[in-house]
């Protein structure tokens, strides 16, 4: 392990921010919920658009899913402020387990998919083809980022920076 | 009650399956699913009615309803294989309760909504007194679901609960 990487980690688990979440009665049971929250939201809204695209309740205008676009930004906001706080309590557990990288990555391409080719395509219109396969990633990659999100869980080498340092 | 539920969950084999090394996390990420299945369908309807996006027509909207349903049944069946897998955990624990109340004010709710302005306020252009009791509805049922979530996240911080449940005696 670099050296730097154990600094970095050491650093963020003696934040004051780690220290409230870690410590206080209620800092780690309001992160989780807040993140239940935001998952809910974000993840649950993008299953409804993609079931829209397969096909589903096909009386909803494509053009008004765009209606949608501020709680799910605002739930991927939640997840974000609510999963620092999660992390920063324990950060060697998760950045120290490939599992949460492949979360971080599937969430990048999820929400990139619905800025650009998602909104464009809700914008344009596009043939049913098309929309059936934007339905299906959007629905594999928010399925696939619950899961591993639940697997980390399980799926850690440490808890703690001590716990690499042998300290 | 403990003994019946554990014989149950062992007689199914859903305990072994639970304590096989990846039966609890993959339960749980159906469980996960289901909730996420809920809150993007029915959340999103309550939400409409309270005045998001007014351009999606709330009887388009509800199609998607079925799938919540769909999430909230996964949900009962995985929450069994949780609940009857190890039963002590959960009987005694007030987030667990509390989790339960606000399950069944949330259909108590869905039922009254149903019966009574659910007709009204799918008409195109439904009345404002009919808007105004749905949100109403609409609004507990968001609470209902949240306190659902709440309780449901913290039955695992606080296991077991026995130190913080003040009504457990």
């Amino acid at each position: 392990m670099p050296a730097f990487f154990i600094t970095l980690l050491s650093w963020i688990e003696e934040s004051a921010l780690a220290v409230w979440v870690g410590e206080s009665t209620w800092g780690f049971p309001i992160s989780l919920v807040l993140h239940a929250f935001g998952m809910g939201l974000l993840a649950g809204g993008n299953l409804a658009m993609a079931l829209r695209l397969l096909g589903a309740a096909p009386a909803i205008p494509l053009i008004g899913l765009l209606r949608l676009y501020p709680v799910l930004w605002g739930s991927a906001g939640l997840s974000l402020v609510s999963g620092v706080m999660l992390l920063s309590a324990y950060p060697a557990k998760a950045l120290t387990n490939g599992v949460f990288y492949f979360k971080l990555s599937l969430i990048a391409i999820g929400l990139w998919l619905l800025a650009k080719p998602v909104r464009h395509l809700l914008q344009q219109g596009v043939d049913t083809a098309v929309q059936r396969r934007y339905g299906a990633a959007i629905l594999v990659i928010w399925l696939a980022t619950i899961t591993a999100g639940r697997f980390l869980a399980y799926t850690h080498n440490v808890m703690r920076v001590s716990d690499l340092t042998g300290g | 009650m403990e003994q019946t539920l554990l014989a149950f969950s062992q007689a199914t084999g859903i305990y072994g399956f639970m304590n096989s090394p990846w039966g609890w996390p993959v339960i749980e990420s159906l469980h996960f699913i289901g909730l996420s299945l809920l809150l993007g369908t029915v959340g999103l309807f309550d939400l409409r009615v309270l005045g998001l996006a007014p351009v999606l027509p709330l009887p388009a909207l509800h199609r998607l309803i079925p799938f919540g349903v769909g999430g909230f049944v996964l949900n009962v069946l995985t929450g069994i294989m949780f609940v009857t897998s190890v039963p002590d955990q959960y009987l005694y624990n007030p987030a667990f309760q509390s989790k339960l109340l606000s399950m069944a004010l949330a259909g108590l709710n869905m039922l009254l909504f149903y019966s009574s302005s659910f007709r009204a306020v799918m008409q195109p252009s439904p009345s404002a007194r009919a808007l105004r009791t749905a949100r109403v509805f609409a609004a507990i049922s968001l609470l209902c679901w949240a306190g659902v979530i709440t309780g449901g996240r913290l039955i695992t911080f606080f296991r077991p609960p026995f130190y913080w449940c003040f009504w457990c005696g």
